[in-house]
C-alpha cells in the first residue's frame, strides 16, 4: 500500500482534530453537567425532558394554587368551628334559661347574651379573608353575604360553585354548600330563643328552641366536615404533587445529567489518547530515505 | 547507415532523457505537499532504430527518448470522489440550515416556546382558581405577552434562516458559474496543448480541482472526450462542453439530489415549512383563546395579529389587565372562563389536525431535531466515506517521498552511466580524428 506524503499529513491533522474534539466534548459535559445541549443530540431524551419540564412547571403551579386554597379552606373551617362553639354556648344558655327556678331578671340577662351571640353569628357569616373577599358569599366575593332586615337574616350572596385547578385535569370544589340557609336558620333560632327568654316561655325553650339549635348545629357540623374533607383532599393532592415533582426531577436528571464519575474517567482516557496521538504524530514522520542519503 | 557520431548522439540523448526524468521526479517532490496534485511519471521508450547493411540488414538502436509524461490517476476513483463530494456538499449545507432551524426554538429551555406556553396556561389556571386576585390578571397579561414575543422571535429566526439559505444559494450559484467558466477555459487550453502533441498534466490537475469544487456545489456527470476536453452535466443539463460554459442561473437546484446548492434549497424549504407550522400554531392559539375570552365580561379579544411574526396581545388587554376575563357572569368569584382557557392546553384543535397546541408544537421541534439528527448522521457517514476515497486516490496519485527519492537515485545513476558512456564515445572519436589527422 502506497502512503502519499501529503495525505499522511492530512490524516495526522484529522486524527489530532478528532482526539482534541473528543476532549473538548467531555470538558463541556463536565462543566455544564449535561450530556447534551440540544434535542438533536439525543432525540428521545430531549423530547422527554421538554415534556417533563413542562409538566413539572404545571404541577408547581397547581401546588401554589392548592396552598392558597388550603388557606381559604382553613379560614372557612375555623369560622365554622367558631360558629359551632357559638351555637354550643347558645345551647348552654338555653338550657339555663329553661330552668323554672330562674327569675325573669336572670332570663333577661341570658336573653341579652343570646342577642350578643346573634350579632357575633352575623359577623362570622360576613367573615373576610386577607384580601377582603367574603368567604360565604359564593362567587359574589365583594358582596357582604348577610344583613339583618326586619328581624331576619337576609342572604345577598349566591350559591354558585367555587372551584380551583388542583391538578392536571383535576378541580377541587371549595363551595360551602347551604351556608346561607344554615346561618339564616341559626339567626332565627337565636332570635326565637331571645324572644322566649324575654317572655319567660320555658316550655317553648325546652321543646322548640333547643331542638332548633341542635338541628342547625348539626348542619354546621356537616358543613365543617365537608370543608375538612376538602382540606384533606387538598393535602393529599399536595403530597401527590410533591412525589410527582421528585419523580420528574429524577426523570429529567436521568435523561439529561452526566454521570460525573464516568465523565471524569472518560476525560482522563480522552486526554491520554490525545497525548498519544500527538506523540505518534511528532515521531511518525521522522523516518525517510532522505535520512540515509549521503 | 549510422553516422560516425552515432554513439555520441546516443549518449547525449540518454543524458537529455534522464535529465527530463529527473525533472519529472523533482516536480513530483516539489508538489509532494499538495493533496490535489497528481504524481507524474516519465515513460521512457526506445528511440527509433537506424537500419544499416553490413553483410545483412541490421537495426541499430538509437538510445532512449521520453515517450510521455503521464499522470497517474484513476477515472473510477475520480467519479466516486465527485459523487461523495456532492453528497458532502449537500449534507453540510442542509445540516447547517437545519441546525439554524433547531436553534430558532432553543429547546429545551426555560425561555423557549414550550415553557412559555406552559406558563401561559398555568397563569389562566391560577386566575380561574382565584379570580379576585389582581396579581393573577397581571400574571396572565405578562405570560401572554412573553408567549407572543417568543413566537415572534422564533418566526423571525426561521425567516432569517430561510433567507440566509437562499442568499447562500445565490452566492454559490455565482461560484458555480465561475467554476464552470474556469473549466471551460481550461478545456480550451488542454485541447490546444494536446493538439500540439503535449501532455498538459498540470492544466488537467487544475481542471480536476475545479471539477471537485463544482462537485461540492452540484452533482456532476463528467464525460471525458478524446480531444482532452470534458463535458460536464448537472442533472440532465449540460454545464460545460468544448464550446464553453452554460448559464447555470436557470437550473432548479431544489430538484437535484446532491450538492451544496440543493442542500441550501432543501434547508430553505425546511425553514419555510417550519414557519408555516409556527403560523398555524399562532393562528390556532389566537383563535381558540379569543373564541373563549371574548365571551367574558369585557367582551375583548385576548390576542391580535395575523401570524407568528405579528402575534401580540390585543392592544386594550395589553394596556389594561383589568380587561382580562376570568368569568362570564360579572361576579368577582367567577373563574369558570379562566379555568376553561387553562384547559385549552390539552384540548384538541381542529385547525391543527386534532392535535393540542402543545402537541402541535412538540411535533414541530421533534421534526426539527430529527432533521438535524438525520442530516448530521448522514454527513458523518459521508465524511467517513470521503476519508476512504481520499486514501484510495492518494494511494494511486499521491507522491511518496521515499519512492521519488529512489527514482531520483535511479535517474542519477543512469545519468552518470550515460555521462561515462559519452566520455568514452568522445575519447574514441578523438582517437579516430587523431589517427586521420596525421
Amino acid at each position: 500500500m502506497r502512503i502519499a506524503f501529503a495525505h499522511s499529513a492530512e490524516l495526522m491533522k484529522s486524527r489530532l482534530s478528532g482526539a482534541e474534539t473528543r476532549v473538548a466534548d467531555i470538558q463541556r459535559q463536565i462543566s455544564t453537567g449535561h450530556r447534551w445541549d440540544r434535542i438533536s443530540e439525543d432525540l428521545a431524551s430531549g423530547l422527554a425532558v421538554v415534556s417533563a419540564d413542562r409538566y413539572a412547571q404545571r404541577i408547581a403551579k397547581h401546588e401554589r394554587i392548592l396552598e392558597q386554597a388550603r388557606g381559604r379552606l382553613g379560614l372557612a373551617e375555623q369560622t365554622l368551628a367558631d360558629v359551632g362553639d357559638l351555637m354550643n354556648s347558645a345551647r348552654t344558655l338555653a338550657v339555663q334559661g329553661a330552668t323554672d327556678t330562674l327569675s325573669q331578671t336572670q332570663r333577661d340577662a341570658i336573653a341579652e347574651q343570646i342577642g350578643l351571640l346573634r350579632d357575633r353569628l352575623v359577623d362570622l357569616g360576613n367573615t373576610q379573608d386577607a384580601r377582603g373577599s367574603y368567604i360565604f358569599s359564593g362567587q359574589s366575593l365583594d358582596t357582604k353575604p348577610f344583613r339583618e332586615d326586619a328581624g331576619s337574616l337576609v342572604f345577598d350572596g349566591d350559591d354558585l360553585p367555587q372551584r380551583v385547578a388542583a391538578g392536571p385535569g383535576r378541580e377541587l370544589d371549595l363551595t360551602i354548600a347551604n351556608a346561607d340557609s344554615a346561618f339564616a336558620d341559626a339567626y332565627a333560632a337565636l332570635t326565637d330563643l331571645e324572644s322566649h327568654l324575654r317572655g319567660g316561655d320555658t316550655d317553648l325553650i325546652s321543646r322548640d328552641d333547643l331542638a332548633a339549635i341542635d338541628e342547625v348545629s348539626e348542619r354546621f357540623r356537616l358543613s365543617r366536615g365537608r370543608v375538612g374533607s376538602s382540606m384533606q383532599e387538598a393535602e393529599r393532592l399536595l403530597e401527590h404533587h410533591q412525589r410527582r415533582q421528585d419523580e420528574l426531577a429524577a426523570e429529567i436528571s436521568g435523561h439529561r445529567d452526566v454521570d460525573l464519575a464516568a465523565a471524569l474517567t472518560d476525560y482522563a482516557t480522552a486526554q491520554t489518547a490525545y497525548q498519544a496521538a500527538l506523540m505518534a504524530s511528532a515521531r511518525g514522520n521522522d523516518l525517510s530515505l532522505m535520512n540515509f542519503l549521503r | 547507415m549510422p553516422s560516425t557520431f552515432h554513439g555520441l548522439s546516443l549518449a547525449s540523448s540518454a543524458l537529455r532523457t534522464f535529465q527530463r526524468a529527473m525533472d519529472v521526479t523533482g516536480h513530483n517532490i516539489a508538489n509532494a505537499g499538495r493533496t490535489d496534485y497528481t504524481r507524474q511519471r516519465a515513460r521512457l521508450q526506445t528511440a527509433p532504430h537506424v537500419p544499416f547493411h553490413q553483410g545483412t540488414l541490421h537495426h541499430l538502436g538509437s538510445g532512449v527518448e521520453l515517450g510521455a509524461i503521464e499522470r497517474v490517476r484513476s477515472a473510477f476513483l475520480d467519479q466516486r470522489r465527485a459523487t461523495n463530494l456532492s453528497d458532502l456538499g449537500f449534507g453540510s449545507a442542509s445540516a447547517t440550515g437545519l441546525d439554524r432551524i433547531e436553534r430558532a426554538y432553543g429547546e429545551p429551555s426555560d425561555a423557549g416556546i414550550s415553557a412559555s406556553l406552559g406558563r401561559f396556561f398555568d397563569s389562566w389556571a391560577a386566575l380561574g382558581s382565584d379570580p379576585a386576585g389582581e396579581s393573577h390578571r397581571l400574571e396572565v397579561q405578562q405570560a401572554g405577552r412573553a408567549l407572543s414575543l417568543r413566537i415572534n422571535e422564533a418566526a423571525q429566526a426561521l425567516t432569517a434562516s430561510r433567507d440566509q439559505s437562499l442568499a447562500e444559494q445565490a452566492r454559490l450559484t455565482d461560484s458555480a458559474q465561475g467554476l464552470a467558466d474556469g473549466i471551460a477555459a481550461l478545456n480550451k487550453q488542454i485541447v490546444e496543448a494536446m493538439g500540439g502533441g503535449a501532455s498538459p498534466n498540470d492544466l488537467m490537475d487544475q481542471r480536476d480541482t475545479m471539477i471537485a469544487q463544482l462537485s461540492e456545489l452540484a452533482p456532476l456527470d463528467v464525460r471525458p472526450q478524446n480531444d482532452g476536453s470534458i463535458q460536464v452535466y448537472i442533472g440532465s443539463q449540460p454545464a460545460v462542453d468544448r464550446t464553453g460554459a452554460a448559464d447555470l442561473s436557470t437550473i432548479n437546484w431544489g430538484a437535484l439530489s446532491g450538492g451544496a446548492l440543493a442542500g441550501h434549497a432543501s434547508a430553505a424549504t425546511a425553514a419555510s415549512d417550519q414557519l408555516q407550522r409556527l403560523d398555524d400554531l399562532a393562528s390556532a392559539l389566537r383563535d381558540e383563546v379569543n373564541a373563549l375570552h371574548s365571551t367574558g365580561d369585557s367582551g375583548e379579544d385576548f390576542f391580535a395579529g395575523a401570524n407568528a411574526l405579528t402575534l401580540s396581545l390585543d392592544p386594550d388587554v395589553a394596556a389594561d389587565a383589568a380587561l382580562i376575563n376570568a368569568g362570564t357572569s360579572g361576579k368577582t368569584g367567577d373563574g369558570a372562563l379562566a379555568l376553561a382557557l387553562a384547559d385549552l392546553r390539552t384540548a384538541s384543535v381542529a385547525s391543527l389536525g386534532g392535535l393540542s397546541l402543545s402537541g402541535h408544537y412538540e411535533g414541530m421541534i421533534a421534526d426539527a431535531a430529527e432533521g438535524v439528527n438525520a442530516a448530521e448522521a448522514e454527513y458523518a457517514f459521508d465524511q467517513l466515506l470521503s476519508q476512504q476515497i481520499d486514501a484510495q486516490i492518494q494511494e494511486v496519485s499521491g507522491v511518496n517521498l521515499d519512492e521519488e527519492m529512489a527514482d531520483m537515485l535511479k535517474w542519477q545513476r543512469a545519468y552518470q552511466a550515460a555521462a561515462t558512456a559519452l566520455q568514452i564515445m568522445d575519447e574514441t572519436t578523438e582517437n579516430l580524428i587523431g589517427v586521420l589527422g596525421r
